[in-house]
C-alpha cells in the first residue's frame, strides 16, 4: 500500500507530491529528505534505497514524457498528477501498464530535450522546451504525434549486455558473468503479433554445460519473460511470441556464467623507481574482430595516496587519447575515443609521491577498471536471428502488404564491457568488477548537433539519435526494400559475428500469424 | 502557448508563501468564470496549472477555492482533472466549501462518458467529509452497477474510501455484499482485485467486533475461492498477481497434494520479469513447504536462479530489494548457496550498503571447500579504498575463521592485516584477533608474537584499544614487556576518553598483577588510584571494587578477576531466532530489507528515539513496494 507519493529535488522541494490516503502526519517529505541527505554523519555512505514502486512509475512516466529528468517533470507536473492519478488509487496500484493509461489520460506532454534537435529557424529558439514535437526514438513520447499528425510505425529492439570480468595478475579470468536484456520499444499501431526468434541452440539451466560447451551453443543460466511474451512454441524453435504493449520493456532478462571470450585483455606492470618515483604501464588489447569497433573507452586506476604528479606518455602517433590525474581522489584515468579490434594501446605512467613508499605499492594502488561500450557485438553470442510483425488483417488484401513493409524496423545490439585486473601481485587475484550503463539520456545539444555532423563515432545512445534523424528523412523510398534500411542506416554494419540482421515476413507467415 | 510559468521560476519551500500571488490568480480566475470567449479553456489551464504548483510546493491556495469551483464548469477534461485534484486536496479543511461541489460532481457521476464518471466518482469518494457521504452512497451504488468496467473499478475502491470515512454509512448501505457479489461474478479482474483488497481491509477492521465479518474473513481462505483465483491468476494484472499471491499465502491445504498443484500452477510465475510476483511466488512457495523439509531444499534450490537474475537485471532500487530477500535465504540456509559464492563477490563500484549485504552472505556461505577463495577475495576487499568495507570485509575474516574452517591459512591472514600498518586494519584486526584468541586459546603463540609488535600509540581507536589491552592482561605471562606497556597506559590515564578502555585497563592490570606481581605493583596502585578518582561511575565502582577485593584476601581476588578460562564454543548472535523467525514470516516485505520485524519499526514503543522519525508510525506494511517516498536524482 503506498499512502504518499512525492518526488524531490535535490534541495529538498517537491516537484511532485500526492497524498493517497491522508493517514500520513505532515511534514513527511521533509523528514524523508533530511534521512537521504543526512544518512551518516561522516558522509562515508550512502542511504539504500528503499522503493521498488519507483522505479516502475519512473518508466510509465518516461514513457509518457520521452525524458525523465527534473526539468521534463517540473514542465509536465500536471501530466504526472494524472498518471499518478490512474496508476495508484487510495494507495492500491491499479496499472502499471502504459498501454491501458493511455486511454485514460488526457494532458499532452511538453518534450523537453527532443524539441532542441529541431532546425534552428530563429522561430524555434522562442519556442524552446514548450513545443510538442516527437522527438528522437528513444526519447519519444508514447503519445506524441508526428508533425504530420501520423503515427510513425517503428519498434526498436535492443540487445543490451552487461559484462562483469575479473582477471587474475596472470591474464586468467576469476569471474566472468553477463547480465542482459532484449529491450524493446513499440511505437506500433494497432497492436500487431510480434515473433522474435532468437538462436535454435539457445538452452537455458547449467544442467550439462560442461559436456555441451564448445560446441558454440548459448546457454543461459537464467532468464525472466516480460509479461506480454508468449511462449508456446519457445521450447520447440526459440521463438517468443508477443503483442509488444505500447512503451519500453523489457522482452526478456537473462543472466549467463558460460564461458566467454572477453573483448578487451589489460595488462597492468607497476615498478618501484627509487624512493619516490614509481612507473605504471598499462595495456589494452582489444580481441574482438576487426570489423568492430568499440567506443568511449575508459580505463581508470586509483593511485596511492601520497601521489603528487604523475607524467603521461601515450604511444608515438596515439590519436584521441587523453589522460587525466584526477587530483581530489587520486585516480588515474585514461581515455580513448575508439579503438578497432586487433589493436592494441600502451601507456606509461610515472608517479612521483610526496613521501617515501612503505610496504607494497601495490596494496596501496588499483584495481584498474575500464568501461567501453561496443555497438554491434555481444559476447554471449545472444542473437535475436529475425522479427516478424503481423498485422491483424487478411492476407488477401494488397494494401495491407504496403502497410506492413512501411513498418521500419530496427535491430540493435550493444555491449557494455567492464572488467578489472588487480597488479600483478602474487597474493591479489582476485577483483571486483564495475558494470556501468550510460544512462540512456540525451546529451546537452551542443553535443547532439556535433555527432549529428560527424556521424558515426559516438556511443550508442548517439545511433538512436542519428537513426531516427534517418527515419525522418522523407526521401526514402517506400514499399518491401525498405527492410533493407537498418544496414545503411547503422553506422558499424553489421556481420557474421553479430548477425543480427531482418528477414521480410513471407505470405505464408502472414497469413498463419494473422 | 506561453510557457508555463514555473519554469522560469524555482520553487522552494523556503520562499515567502506568495500571498500576493494568489491574491492575484484569484482575481484572474475571477474574471474567466464567467466567460465564454474562444481560447478561455487554454489561460484556465494555465492557471489551474499555477495554482496546483503552488499546491505542490506547499503554499496554502485553499483561498482560491470559490473561484475554482466556478471555474469547473466546462468539457475541457484536463481542466476537470486539475479542478478535481485541487479539491480532492482542500476539502477536508474547507468541507463547507466542499459542499459546493458536490453539485458539479454529482452530475458528472452521471455523464455519457464513462471517463468522466469514473473519475467524478473517484474525486466525490475522495472529498474525505463526514457530513458529505450521504451524497455518495447513491452515486457508489450506480457505480456498483455500471456497464463500464472503468467506473466499476474506481466505485469499489470507493467503497474502500467510504468505508474510511464513515463505517456506518458504509456497512448500512450494505456494500460489502455487493461488493461480494462483483468479486465473484464480474468478469473484469481488476474490479475482481480490487473487490478482493476493498473487502479483506473492511472485514479486517469488522472482525474484532463482528463475527460474520470474522466469517466472511475465513472464507476468503476457502478452498473454492482460492482455486477461482488460482485459475485465473494470468488473467489479472501484475499488481493483482501479487494480491492474489499475498492471499495465497494464507491460504492453508489440506494435504501435500493440493501443495504441489498450487506449486505446479505457479511455476511460470517464478520467470516473470516483474519482481514483485516472483518474490510473491516465492513466499507462497517457501510457506506452503515449511513442514515439509525435503521439498522446502528444493524450494530454495527452485528460486535461487530467478532471484539472482533479478538482482542483475534491473534498477538498483530493485537490485537492493531483491539482495536483501536473498541475504535473508542465505542466513537461514547457507548449504543450498555454498557453490554460488561466486555471485556474492563484491563489485568495486557498488554502493556500500550492497557491499555489506554481500559480504554477510559471503560469510555465511563459506564452507571447507570455498574458505580458501572468499578469504582470499575478502583480503582484497580489506586493501580496498572504501574504509568502511575494507573493516567489513576484515569483520568477515574473522567471523569466517571463528565458523571454525581451516583457521589455519585465516589466521595466517589475520596477522598479516596487522602488519599493514593502516590504522583501521590494524584496529579492526586486533579486535578480531582478540574474538579468535578466546575461542581458539591454542594460537596464542602465534598472535601474541605479532600483537607484541604493535605499539599501542598506533592504535587510537577504543574498541582495538581495548582489544589490545585484553590482549595485554591476559597474556602477560608470555609478553615480556606487557607490565611496562600497562604502566605507561596507566600513566595517560586522563588522557583516556572511552569508559570501557579504562574498565580495561584496570582489568588488565589486575590480571598482570596475579602474573607478575613485583613488575606490576606500582602500576597497580595507580590504576587503582586512577580508577577510584574516576567521574566514571562503572569505572569508579570496579576500582573500588577491585581495591576491596585485594583488602579482603588476594588469593580470592584473583579467582574473581583470574578464573581459568574455558574456550568460548558459540559467541551469541546478535539476532535472536525468533527475530529471524518474524522477519521470514514477512518474507517479501520492508522487514526483509530493514533486517526487522515489523513490530520493530511500526509500534512506537520499538522504535528507538533516533531510529525513525514519526513519519513511518501510520505506515501499513504490505508488498515491498509500500515506500511512500523517492527522490529523483536530477542531474
Amino acid at each position: 500500500m503506498i499512502s504518499q507519493f512525492f518526488v524531490l529535488s535535490q534541495r529538498g522541494d517537491n516537484i511532485v507530491f500526492r497524498d493517497y490516503r491522508g493517514e500520513v502526519q505532515k511534514g513527511s517529505a521533509e523528514i524523508f529528505f533530511r534521512k537521504v541527505k543526512f544518512w551518516k554523519e561522516d558522509g562515508e555512505e550512502e542511504a539504500p534505497p528503499l522503493s521498488l514502486m519507483w522505479m516502475v512509475i519512473a518508466r510509465v512516466i518516461k514513457d509518457y514524457l520521452g525524458v525523465l529528468n527534473e526539468d521534463s517533470l517540473r514542465k509536465n507536473f500536471v501530466l504526472v498528477y494524472e498518471l499518478l492519478d490512474e496508476v495508484i488509487d487510495f494507495g492500491y496500484v491499479q496499472t502499471t501498464s502504459t498501454e491501458l493509461l493511455k486511454s485514460y489520460v488526457f494532458n499532452e506532454p511538453l518534450v523537453v530535450d527532443a524539441a532542441r534537435l529541431q532546425p534552428l529557424s530563429p522561430a524555434a529558439i522562442f519556442m524552446q522546451g514548450t513545443k510538442r514535437m516527437p522527438g528522437t526514438a528513444v526519447t519519444k513520447s508514447v503519445v506524441a504525434n508526428e508533425p504530420g499528425g501520423r503515427k510513425r510505425e517503428e519498434i526498436f529492439v535492443d540487445i543490451i549486455e552487461k559484462i562483469s570480468v575479473t582477471f587474475s595478475s596472470s591474464g586468467y579470468i576469476l569471474t566472468s558473468e553477463i547480465d542482459g536484456t532484449i529491450q524493446m520499444k513499440s511505437y506500433l499501431s494497432g497492436n500487431p503479433e510480434i515473433k522474435l526468434a532468437l538462436n535454435e541452440d539457445l538452452s537455458i539451466g547449467r544442467g550439462d554445460y560442461r559436456s555441451s560447451f564448445g560446441s558454440g551453443a548459448v546457454i543461459l543460466d537464467d532468464c525472466n519473460f516480460h509479461e506480454s511474451v508468449r511462449l508456446d512454441n519457445f521450447d520447440l524453435d526459440r521463438t517468443l511470441t508477443l503483442v509488444p504493449p505500447d512503451g519500453e520493456f523489457p522482452v526478456m532478462n537473462y543472466r549467463m556464467t558460460q564461458e566467454f571470450k572477453p573483448p578487451f585483455r589489460i595488462n597492468t606492470l607497476i615498478e618501484e623507481a627509487g624512493a619516490l618515483k614509481a612507473e605504471v604501464i598499462l595495456k589494452v588489447s582489444a580481441e574482438f574482430p576487426s570489423s568492430v569497433t568499440a567506443n568511449t573507452i575508459i580505463v581508470q586506476m586509483p593511485l596511492p595516496k601520497y601521489t603528487t604528479r604523475v607524467n603521461f606518455e601515450l604511444e608515438p602517433g596515439a590519436l584521441g587519447q587523453t589522460t587525466d590525474f584526477k587530483e581530489a581522489n587520486r585516480r588515474l584515468e585514461w581515455a580513448l575515443k575508439k579503438t578497432v579490434g586487433g589493436s592494441e594501446h600502451t601507456l606509461r605512467a610515472k608517479l612521483t609521491f610526496s613521501q617515501e613508499l612503505h610496504g607494497n605499492i601495490t596494496k596501496e594502488a588499483g584495481p584498474v577498471s575500464m568501461t567501453f561500450t561496443i555497438p554491434m557485438y555481444n559476447a554471449s553470442r545472444l542473437q535475436v536471428k529475425y522479427l516478424q510483425i503481423a498485422k491483424k488483417s487478411s492476407t488477401y488484401n494488397p494494401y495491407r502488404w504496403v502497410a506492413m513493409w512501411r513498418t521500419s524496423t530496427r535491430l540493435f545490439s550493444r555491449s557494455f564491457l567492464c572488467a578489472q585486473v588487480p597488479f600483478p601481485d602474487q597474493n591479489s587475484t582476485i577483483h571486483p568488477t564495475i558494470p556501468t550503463f550510460p544512462k540512456p539520456e540525451l546529451p546537452p545539444d551542443s553535443e547532439l548537433l556535433n555527432a549529428l555532423k560527424s556521424l558515426l563515432h559516438r556511443s550508442p545512445s548517439f545511433h538512436l539519435v542519428l537513426m531516427s534523424r534517418l527515419l525522418q528523412n522523407p526521401e526514402k523510398p517506400e514499399g518491401p526494400k525498405q527492410l533493407d534500411l537498418p544496414e545503411p542506416a547503422l553506422p558499424t554494419l553489421a556481420h557474421e559475428h553479430n548477425s543480427a540482421f531482418l528477414s521480410p515476413p513471407s505470405p505464408l507467415n502472414q497469413s498463419s500469424s494473422s | 502557448m506561453a510557457p508555463p510559468a514555473q519554469t522560469n521560476r524555482s520553487p522552494s519551500p523556503s520562499q515567502p508563501s506568495g500571498k500576493s500571488e494568489v491574491t492575484d490568480l484569484k482575481s484572474q480566475l475571477r474574471q474567466l468564470a464567467g466567460s465564454r470567449l474562444p481560447g478561455v479553456d487554454d489561460s484556465k489551464r494555465e492557471l489551474f496549472k499555477k495554482v496546483i504548483s503552488y499546491m505542490t510546493i506547499g503554499i496554502d491556495v485553499s483561498s482560491v477555492f470559490g473561484e475554482m469551483v466556478m471555474c469547473s464548469a466546462t468539457s475541457d477534461i484536463v481542466l476537470k482533472k486539475m479542478c478535481y485534484l485541487y479539491v480532492g486536496n482542500y476539502a477536508k479543511v474547507n468541507p463547507d466549501l466542499a459542499l459546493l461541489t458536490i453539485n458539479f460532481l454529482q452530475r458528472d457521476c452521471k455523464d455519457e462518458d464513462p471517463m468522466i464518471r469514473g473519475l467524478a466518482l473517484r474525486s466525490l469518494s475522495s472529498l474525505n467529509v463526514a457530513n458529505l457521504v450521504e451524497y455518495l452512497v447513491g452515486p457508489l451504488n450506480a457505480g456498483l452497477k455500471d456497464n463500464n468496467s472503468y467506473v466499476r473499478i474506481v466505485a469499489v475502491i470507493g467503497v474502500l474510501k467510504l468505508y474510511h470515512i464513515s463505517v456506518t454509512t458504509c456497512i448500512d448501505a450494505d456494500f460489502p455484499a455487493v461488493l461480494k457479489h462483483l468479486l465473484l461474478n464480474d468478469q473484469d479482474t481488476q474490479v475482481v482485485a480490487n473487490c478482493l483488497l476493498a473487502l479483506q481491509e473492511i472485514w479486517n477492521g469488522e472482525a474484532s467486533t463482528s463475527g460474520d465479518a470474522m466469517k466472511e474473513r475465513e472464507a476468503l481462505l476457502s478452498k473454492p475461492f482460492i482455486y477461482y483465483l488460482l485459475n485465473r491468476i494470468k488473467e489479472f494484472s501484475e499488481w493483482a498477481q501479487c494480491l492474489v499471491l499475498d492471499l495465497v499465502v494464507k491460504y492453508v491445504p489440506a494435504d501435500s497434494n493440493e501443495i504441489f498443484d498450487i506449486m505446479n500452477l505457479l511455476e511460470d510465475r517464478l520467470q516473470h520479469a516483474n519482481g514483485a510476483v516472483v518474490l510473491a511466488t516465492a513466499k507462497v512457495f517457501l510457506h506452503l513447504t515449511l513442514s515439509m523439509t525435503d521439498v522446502h531444499q528444493q524450494v530454495y534450490e527452485r528460486i535461487k536462479a530467478p532471484l539472482l537474475t533479478l538482482v542483475s537485471s534491473g534498477s538498483p532500487e530493485q537490485s537492493y530489494a531483491v539482495l536483501s530477500h536473498l541475504h535473508l535465504l542465505v542466513m537461514r540456509a547457507p548449504y543450498v548457496f555454498s557453490a554460488d559464492y561466486k555471485h556474492f563477490y563484491c563489485q568495486y563500484n557498488e554502493p556500500s550498503y550492497v557491499k555489506k549485504l554481500k559480504l554477510e552472505m559471503l560469510t555465511a556461505v563459506a564452507n571447507e571447500s570455498s574458505t580458501y577463495e572468499i578469504v582470499t577475495e575478502l583480503c582484497e576487499y580489506a586493501a580496498n579504498v572504501d574504509i568502511p568495507i575494507a573493516r567489513e570485509s576484515i569483520r568477515a575474516v574473522g567471523k569466517i575463521a571463528l565458523q571454525q574452517y581451516d583457521v589455519n591459512a585465516i589466521v595466517d591472514r589475520l596477522l598479516q592485516f596487522l602488519e599493514m600498518e593502516k590504522d583501521y586494519v590494524t584496529a579492526e584486526a586486533l579486535v578480531l584477533v582478540k574474538d579468535l584468541l578466546r575461542k581458539y586459546p591454542q594460537w596464542s603463540h602465534d598472535c601474541i608474537a605479532v600483537v607484541g609488535n604493535i605499539s599501542s600509540q598506533n592504535v587510537q581507536e577504543p574498541k582495538a584499544k581495548a582489544a589490545l589491552i585484553w590482549m595485554l592482561g591476559e597474556y602477560s605471562q608470555d609478553m615480556s614487556d606487557a607490565p611496562y606497556i600497562l604502566e605507561s597506559l596507566t600513566e595517560n590515564w586522563d588522557e583516556e576518553h572511552s569508559a570501557e578502555v579504562r574498565l580495561h585497563l584496570l582489568t588488565a592490570v589486575m590480571k598482570c598483577f596475579f602474573k607478575r606481581p613485583p613488575e606490576t605493583q606500582k602500576a597497580l596502585g595507580a590504576a587503582l588510584a586512577a580508577g577510584l578518582a574516576d567521574f566514571h561511575q562503572d569505572v569508579h565502582d570496579r576500582a573500588l571494587f577491585y581495591y576491596r577485593l585485594l583488602q579482603h584476601n588476594v588469593t580470592v581476588a584473583e579467582r574473581v578477576v583470574n578464573p581459568p578460562k574455558q574456550a568460548v564454543s558459540v559467541f551469541a548472535d546478535t539476532q535472536s531466532s525468533e527475530v529471524k523467525d518474524r522477519i521470514f514470516d514477512e518474507f517479501n516485505s520492508l522487514s526483509v530489507v530493514y533486517q526487522k520485524p515489523s513490530y520493530m519499526f511500526t509500534d512506537k514503543e520499538h522504535r528507538g528515539p533516533f531510529e525513525f522519525s514519526d513519519e513511518l508510525g501510520s505506515l501499513a506494511i504490505g508488498t515491498e513496494s509500500d515506500v511512500p517516498a523517492h527522490v529523483v536524482e536530477a542531474k
